[in-house]
Parts: structure tokens; sequence; C-alpha cells
């Protein structure tokens, strides 16, 4: 059945399908096609990943833009409106007047500001790279746009996340093919080798899940140190989160790998003189495909939330970067929680994420399933 | 389809007055299937049965047996199904009867003695309890009367010297053992027809021959219709007063044992008794294997 | 081999087990660099030889064997240190932390087999039918929703309602004074919101496996032979119930696990004074001690859980007890 994220540490070992190469691909991708769910949820992750990628052009600030002046404005939906445009009126955005700057108070002014599309806003470098200034949409220097309301720098909460689904996105799919990949090491070594190996590998995968997933985290966290540059740090943590949950993986490829080792095919090769190395690669993994992919998508739940979750615990992604989890954490103070709601936005995004994986995890395992779809 | 059907002199004829027990009009049974058309399991099935008597069905694995022995009760596993035509018993039509109008024919009225004893058991369930459910499950049978019953039933399919008085779970007995309990709970249910499928494809030689003494014993005294589904044709000869043959469900011939065997009308038939005089000479069991 | 025996080797294999998870937190924290002196470096009263002096004194600059072993045998003698936060002794935080974990998820544990076993059955009676996919969704939903998400909504909700307390296990004030009743109903007062958000986000996958698990028993031979017979629809589903006991059993000590990483936010969202948020305080203030015996006593609770559940499914299921 489906593995339950709620515990951080998805049990993806829960039912590991037959040992033995997919059903063909064409077929596969029939059943998807079928498969509602798996649909939706494939355009979410997808949408999702393009905004990863074009966060600063998408985004109409930068992440680090402040006004101090608007801190915790409320999301602009009211003060959207029509102005007069050339041929047809068009979206617009009315000014901000501060009516008491102690409690926070906002009022709409007279003027209006149109949202343009690619307009001319601040410069940024597109991947660290390209120097840019046009953004997806915006408004004139003058106006502001907080879609989903500002923080307590007066940093636009949209901007702030949508880069910061480029950092949860990418730690947490980076630390999904480091999972897997340590998996199909660690798996494929014990089950393949058997013997003293094997016995070493799996009492390892006993130890790791003995300590329930966050203490671990948080041990395992802590024992890389505080200080990093941005970068280590992001490599860290998804190095961190792997090294989590990649035991259930191990254990289950290594099932599938004692399965397959003695099967027909695997058995000729040995006999026409293939290594260990080669059989491995070429006559076991693919075997473990319909284990390996559906997970890709299964298991990335997990990762996106001990993500979210080190982060709001102050240990992960640190200010000035922004990730789901960092943003989240503005919300942890009640009185910042009933007085600025809109800081739950990036559990949103976060809900969004983890439930566009699961379906489409879910439909990638029923249609790689040979068993065929159960009730 | 036409049934190949004679009146042969011979055998225990039922008096023609007599209503039968069970009657069964153009039973059809599709398996709907996710695409496509449905797919025919039976197709116009019709014979009766009458209390005392024995009739066999024989057909080959995938004829449709065991789907006829499971719609005559409306019990039939998913894929979903649709049935049509008449099963009536006692002169009751089931189809009409509600769920448990339905429940209370089963094992009382038809019961069946289900082809795989190992798995018709509840493995986690001592099978002394397991018979004490069948006695006191329909509720106005006191424990002590039910665990008299149980006694009388254990005896009565030779299991009075079951360890520890039922106390076993499944898994301890031999499948010999586990069909005589199976057996233990049908009869408990004091059926007027009994449906066996395959009742002995699991067991040896003797132990099958036992366990049709059994039935048989027990369909004399009791004027029980005994349904005996095989795929072996040599069993059937030896026990039914009248046999059917299935075949792709469909019932091709229909007649007094003998009859059927002197004579075989339809190709399939002959063939069928062709392969039993080959295999062991025409009144000895085959070999077991389950369909 | 007996019942007994099998038991007792399950028992001691439990404890090169729990040695090992000792040695790796042990590393682990000895690896995060800094510890208790560490701070006191920056503090310009304190020259270094005084803080070298006194890392000499606690033995802090021996081998990280020699340390181990040192910490392994006061922790053998039940002396688990001083907590530097708290000025207390490790074992008594621990000792009442872990209990108030235990209630919380022990709490939702509890709800969340109760309600997940009974709505999965009552989805498989009739798949695909209005109630089945009404509580898959429902299912669905509550799997996709990250735990401190709906935690910080019930905050909202109680902090704008005031119909919950905002967080913590009693009374702002206390319950000196207090008698039993009033504070078991403050208890579970508090309790409720995170209560409900682990039996919220945790039920949908419970539910899920049991509706697919009771389909599968639902046509089993010995099931379908319970209806041949014409047992009463209350022990046919109860022949078919049976059959979970076991996958459901083994499932119970993940369960346990997955409670406990769970609960974990929903701990310092609500002010949970438990093991989580013990263990996070003592991550940010350093302490070692601290840290070393949450993380030891959280894998004991964890251990402890599949241990029970194992010996369960060994007591209950006659194929095991009769095996060998």
């Amino acid at each position: 059945m489906s593995p339950s994220v709620s515990g951080g540490r998805s049990p993806a070992a829960a039912r590991a399908p037959a040992a033995g190469g997919g059903p063909p691909r064409r077929l596969v991708w029939q059943r998807l096609r079928r498969d509602r769910g798996a649909l939706c949820g494939g355009t979410v992750l997808v949408v999702l990943l393009l905004v990863a990628l074009g966060a600063e052009f998408i985004a109409p600030y930068r992440q680090d833009t402040q006004r101090r002046d608007l801190a915790f404005h409320p999301p602009m939906l009211r003060q959207l409106g029509f102005a007069e445009g050339a041929v047809l009126p068009r979206l617009a955005v009315a000014g901000v007047q501060v009516v008491d700057p102690q409690r926070k108070q906002y009022a709409a002014g007279p003027e209006r500001w149109p949202i343009r599309l690619f307009v001319r806003g601040e410069p940024y470098r597109l991947w660290g790279l390209l120097p840019c200034e046009r953004h997806l949409f915006g408004v004139d220097p003058g106006g502001v746009l907080f879609v989903l309301g500002s923080d307590q720098f007066g940093r636009d909460l949209l901007s702030r996340l949508l880069h910061a689904t480029r950092v949860s996105l990418g730690v947490a799919l980076l630390a999904v093919f480091l999972s897997l990949a340590l998996g199909l090491l660690l798996g494929g070594l014990a089950g393949y080798a058997g013997g003293w190996l094997d016995f070493l590998l799996m009492r390892g995968t006993e130890l790791v899940l003995a300590l329930p997933g966050l203490y671990l985290l948080l041990a395992l966290r802590d024992s890389f140190g505080r200080e990093l540059s941005p970068w280590a740090l992001l490599g860290v943590l998804a190095l961190v989160l792997a090294l989590v949950e990649w035991a259930p993986h191990a254990r289950v490829i290594r099932g599938l790998v004692l399965a397959l080792r003695d099967r027909e095919h695997v058995r000729a090769a040995r006999v026409q003189g293939f290594g260990p190395a080669s059989l491995l690669v070429r006559q076991i993994l693919p075997g473990t495909s319909s284990y390996v992919i559906p997970n890709l998508s299964l298991s990335l739940p997990a990762f996106v939330l001990n993500e979210a979750a080190l982060s709001f615990l102050g240990l992960g992604v640190q200010e000035p970067q922004a990730s789901w989890g960092l943003l989240l954490r503005d919300a942890q103070s009640v009185r910042f929680l009933v007085d600025f709601p809109w800081l739950l936005a990036p559990g949103g995004f976060l809900f969004l994420a983890v439930a566009a994986c699961n379906l489409l995890g879910e439909g990638l395992r029923d249609a790689l399933d040979l068993q065929g779809v159960r009730g | 389809m036409t049934v190949g059907s004679r009146c042969a002199p011979g055998g225990p004829q039922p008096p023609a007055s007599e209503e039968p027990i069970l009657q069964v009009v153009d039973l059809e049974v599709d398996f709907l299937l996710e695409q496509g058309p449905p797919r025919p399991i039976l197709t116009g099935v019709s014979f009766s049965l009458y209390r005392g008597e024995t009739v066999g069905l024989v057909g080959e694995s995938g004829s449709g047996k065991s789907t006829l022995a499971l719609a005559l009760t409306r019990l039939l596993p998913s894929p979903p199904t649709r049935v049509r035509g008449e099963v009536r018993f006692a002169g009751r039509d089931l189809s009409s009867l509600d769920p448990r109008a339905l429940r209370e024919v089963r094992g009382r009225g038809i019961a069946t003695l289900p082809q795989d004893p190992a798995a018709s058991l509840d493995p986690l369930q001592r099978v002394g309890a397991q018979l004490q459910e069948v006695l006191i499950g329909r509720g106005g049978v006191t424990r002590a009367a039910a665990a008299a019953a149980a006694e009388r039933l254990w005896q009565r399919v030779g299991l009075a010297d079951l360890p520890d008085q039922g106390r076993a779970y499944p898994h301890q007995l031999s499948g010999g053992l586990q069909q005589r309990v199976l057996l233990a709970l049908v009869l408990a249910c004091e059926p007027q027809v009994l449906v066996a499928d395959e009742p002995t494809s699991a067991l040896d030689a003797t132990r099958q021959q036992e366990v049709l003494d059994l039935l048989d014993t027990w369909r004399r005294e009791q004027g029980l219709g005994l349904l005996l589904i095989s795929h072996d044709l040599g069993l059937l000869a030896t026990r039914a007063d009248r046999l059917l043959v299935l075949q792709q469900g469909r019932l091709v011939e229909e007649g007094p044992t003998a009859a059927v065997l002197g004579e075989p009308e339809h190709p399939y038939t002959r063939s069928l008794v062709a392969d039993a005089l080959d295999l062991a000479g025409p009144v000895a069991p085959g070999p077991g294997g389950s369909s | 081999m007996n019942a007994r025996g099998l038991i007792l080797r399950r028992v001691l294999g439990l404890l090169p087990l729990l040695l090992a998870v000792s040695f790796l937190s042990f590393w682990l924290l000895s690896r995060a660099g800094g510890d208790a002196f560490s701070r006191l470096l920056a503090d310009p009263q304190i020259s270094q030889e005084q803080v070298a002096g006194l890392r000499a004194l606690y033995g802090l600059d021996d081998p990280l064997p020699t340390r181990y072993l040192r910490w392994l045998s006061r922790l053998l003698q039940g002396d688990l240190g001083l907590s530097l936060r708290y000025q207390l002794p490790v074992s008594q935080l621990i000792r009442e932390r872990t209990g108030n974990t235990l209630l919380l998820t022990g709490t939702s544990l509890v709800l969340i087999w109760v309600l997940g076993v009974g709505l999965g059955v009552l989805a498989a009676l009739r798949p695909r039918g209005l109630l089945d996919r009404l509580l898959g969704l429902l299912a669905y939903l509550g799997l996709s929703t990250p735990p401190v998400l709906l935690a910080l909504l019930l905050l909202l909700f109680a902090a704008s309602t005031g119909l919950f307390p905002v967080g913590g296990l009693h009374d702002q004030l206390g319950w000196d004074g207090w008698g039993p009743g009033a504070r078991l109903r403050d208890l579970v007062w508090h309790l409720v919101l995170p209560v409900a958000v682990l039996v919220l986000t945790g039920v949908g996958g419970l539910l899920r496996q049991v509706r697919g698990l009771m389909i599968e028993a639902l046509g089993l031979p010995h099931v379908r032979n319970a209806r041949l017979l014409g047992l009463p629809e209350g022990l046919v589903l109860r022949h078919a119930g049976r059959q979970l006991r076991n996958p459901l059993l083994t499932q119970l000590g993940g369960s346990l696990g997955g409670l406990l990483g769970g609960s974990f936010l929903v701990e310092i969202v609500f002010a949970w004074p438990g093991l989580a948020s013990l263990t996070y305080e003592a991550v940010l203030q350093r302490d070692a001690p601290l840290l070393l015996a949450s993380l030891l006593a959280a894998a004991v609770l964890l251990v402890l859980g599949n241990l029970l559940a194992d010996l369960a499914l060994l007591g209950l299921d006659p194929r095991t007890r009769h095996a060998g």
C-alpha cells in the first residue's frame, strides 16, 4: 500500500514489487495516461520544477529585497482592480498607504499600478550567470506588488516562495537520488555478495532504522557542524537526508537482488563469463526498476518534509536563502500566526508538492506493477 | 444447444411425481471484464437433482465446474459476474431471495465441500472452534448441545481420536484429516443438497475411497442430493447415478451413468471415456490432481 | 526451540543493537565539534588555560573509545550525567520527557489503530462504493498534509477562537492545588490538538492498508467457505479480519517509529514538553550529555515498540508458536 509520509521517514518498502523487469514501456505509458490522478500529480510536479528552474525570472522581486517600511503587508488581493488601458482595461494593483507603522496597518492608495508582463524590474543573474532585468510579471518601480503579502522585513513572500521552491526541491531531489543510489549500491552488494558483507550491511540498516527519523536527522545534521558556506550547506543537507533514508531502500533492493541472482538469464550471463560488476549493472539492477522508478516519486515527499523540518528548526537552509520550511518558521510564533496568517502560504506549497508526488508515485507503481492494478 | 438426454432402464430413477430438490434452468454466468465483451463461463446449463441421488458432473479444468458450484448459491468471486437463469431449491428461485434468506439456504440447504482443504480452513483458528462456530453460529443451540453434537460429528467423519479434541490448528493436520474436518463442518449444517467440488483430489487413493464412502452412507441415510464434481470420469463412474458432461461451459451430454459410459454420444464424452479407459480401466479411480 | 527460547533470543539480540546505537550517537556528537566548554573560550574572563584545565579534568581530550567506554560504564551504573542547561540529572529529565512523549504518541497510536482498522474494514466492505471513495479521498488528503502545516493551522484555530490551549501540557499557572479530576480534564484538553494532528495525518496510510488487506482476505478460500457454510456475516468478517492480524502487527512497530518521527515538529509547535523538545533544546544549547541521552531514549522507545509487536506476533500466530 502507500507509504505514510507522516513519519518523515517513508516505509517505502511497504510493498515490494515482484522481482524482474517491469511490463513493456509502451504498456506502462498507456496505463499511466489513463490514470488521471497520476497525470495531475505529474503536471503539478512539472510546474513546480519549472518554477524552481526559472525562479528569478518568474518572481517579481529578488528573494532578499527588503521594504522595511512595508513589513507584514497582507496579500494584495483586495487591492487588485482594473486600470484604464490603451485598448482593454488591464489588471492593476493599488498603491500602498501606511496607516500605522507600529501596528502594521496599511490602506490602499488612490493610484493604480498596472501589472505588466515581462516588466523591467530589479536586475538579477539567471542561474547566477546571465544578467537579466526582465521579470515574468510585476509593476513599474514606484508601485509594490505583494501577491501573497510580505514578511517581517517587508520582503515579498511570493518571490521568496518561488526561490524557496528551487532550494527545497533541489535539495530533496538530490537527496532522493543519493539515497536510492546508496540503497542500490549497498542493497545490491549485500544481496549479491551475501556472506559477512550481507550480514554487516543488514545490521547497518537495523542500526539506522533504530533511531526515529527526525532524531537521527538532527544528530546527523549536528555532526556536520554549523558554520558552512551556503553551497556546502545545501550539499550537506542533501547528504544528511539521504543518510537517514537509504536503509529501507537497501533492504528491499537486497531482497530483489537475492531473487534475481538465481534467475535463468543472470545465470546464463554468469556462465558466459561476465564479471560481478557487469552482471550487477546489466542484468540485475534493471530488474529493480519497478521498485526504483516509483520510489523516485514516492519517497520525494519524505525528503521534502525532512528538509522542511530541519529548516523549520533553524538547522537547515539559512537566511537570506529561503526554503519552504524556513519560510514556515516565521509562522511558528503564535502572535505572528494570528496577526499575519498569510505566513502559512509556504505550507500550501509543501502540501502541493507532497500530494503531487504521492499521486504520481502511486500511478507509476500501479503502471509498473506486473500483477495489474489493485482494487 | 441440445443435450443428449436419455431415459435408460436401470439405475435408481426417482419417481416422476417427486419434485427435484435442486433444479437448474438455463443458468448462464459471464465474467464482466474491464474491457471488451463479457466472457461467458457457463451457457444454458440445465439439470435436476433429486433427493437421495448422486449426480456426477465431469469436465476438464476450466470447463466451469467450480463456477457452477459457486453459482448455485450465488457466491461468485470477483471479477464481477453476471448470473442469469434459475436455480430452484426446494421449489424456490434463489435469485429472488434477499441476502438474509440466501444465507439461510447456504449450508443448511445447499452445502458445498470445497476443493482445497488446506486453504478452506481458517489457519488461525482451532478446528474445534471452527466446528463450534458452525453449530452455534446461527443461534438456538446451547454450548453444551453443540459440544455433544461436535462429539458425534467427529466420530462420524472418523476423527474421534483427533488430538486434543479439536484443539489442533489446521496446519498441524494432514491433508486427509483436514478434508475430514471440512466434512464435519459441512455435516454440521445438515444440508439437503451437497455439492462436492473435487472432494478428493488432494487425497491419496485409499483416503479418496474412505471419503467417498462416507458421503455415500450419508446420502443414503439422510436422503441427501449429492452433486459430485470431478475431472476424473473413472471416479464418478463408480459413484454417480447419473452423469453430466460439461465442456467449455455447456452441458454436452446427460444421462444415467451406465448409458453415458456405454454409448457416449458426444465426441467429447467419447474422448473422456477413452482417456479413462486408457489410464486405469473403467472403474478404478484415476490419480489425484487438482483442476 | 520453544517460545520462551525464541523470546529470550530476540531480547538478547537487541543488546548489541542498542550498544551500536549508543556508539553511533556518541560518535556523531563527538563529530559535531564544540562541547560545553567551547563557549567558555569566548568568555574573556576565563583564560585558555583554565578551559584546557577543565577539559583535561573531564577527560574531554582523551581518544574517542576511551571517552565512550567511560560514558558507557557510567550509563550502566544509571548515571547519565548532568544537563548543562538545566543543571539537573539527565536521567530525571529523560524520564519525565519520555513519559510525556509516550503519552502523546501512545494516545495517537491507539486512536490511529482504532480508526484505521475500523474505517479500513468499512471501506473494504463495498469497494468503490460511496463510503470507500470518500474515505479514500480523506486518507489521501491526510497522507499528503505535512503534520507541521496541520499543527500550525490548528494552532491558529486555537489562538483565534480560544477553544483550545495554544500549547503546553498543562495550564500555564501549573497544577498546584488542582484536584485529580481537574488535572485530567486539563491534560486531555491540552492533548486534543496535537493528537488530532498526528491522527489525521497518520491514519490514512493504515486505513488504505487495512482496506487492501481486507479486500484480499474476503476473497480467501476459507472466508468463502465460511459463506458457503451459511455463517452470519459477522462471523464471516471475523474470519477475514483474523487474517489481518499478522501483517498489521508487523506494521505496528514501524508505525510507532513513524509516529516518534512525525510527532517531532508537532511537539515543537505545540510546545509539548516531550523528548523531541528536549532533544531540540539540547542541540541548540550544545548540551551533549542531554542530547546523547535523548537520542538513546528515542531509540529505546522505538526498539521496545518493535519488540512488543514482535512478541505479540510470536504469541498470537499458532504457526510461529508451534514452529520448530
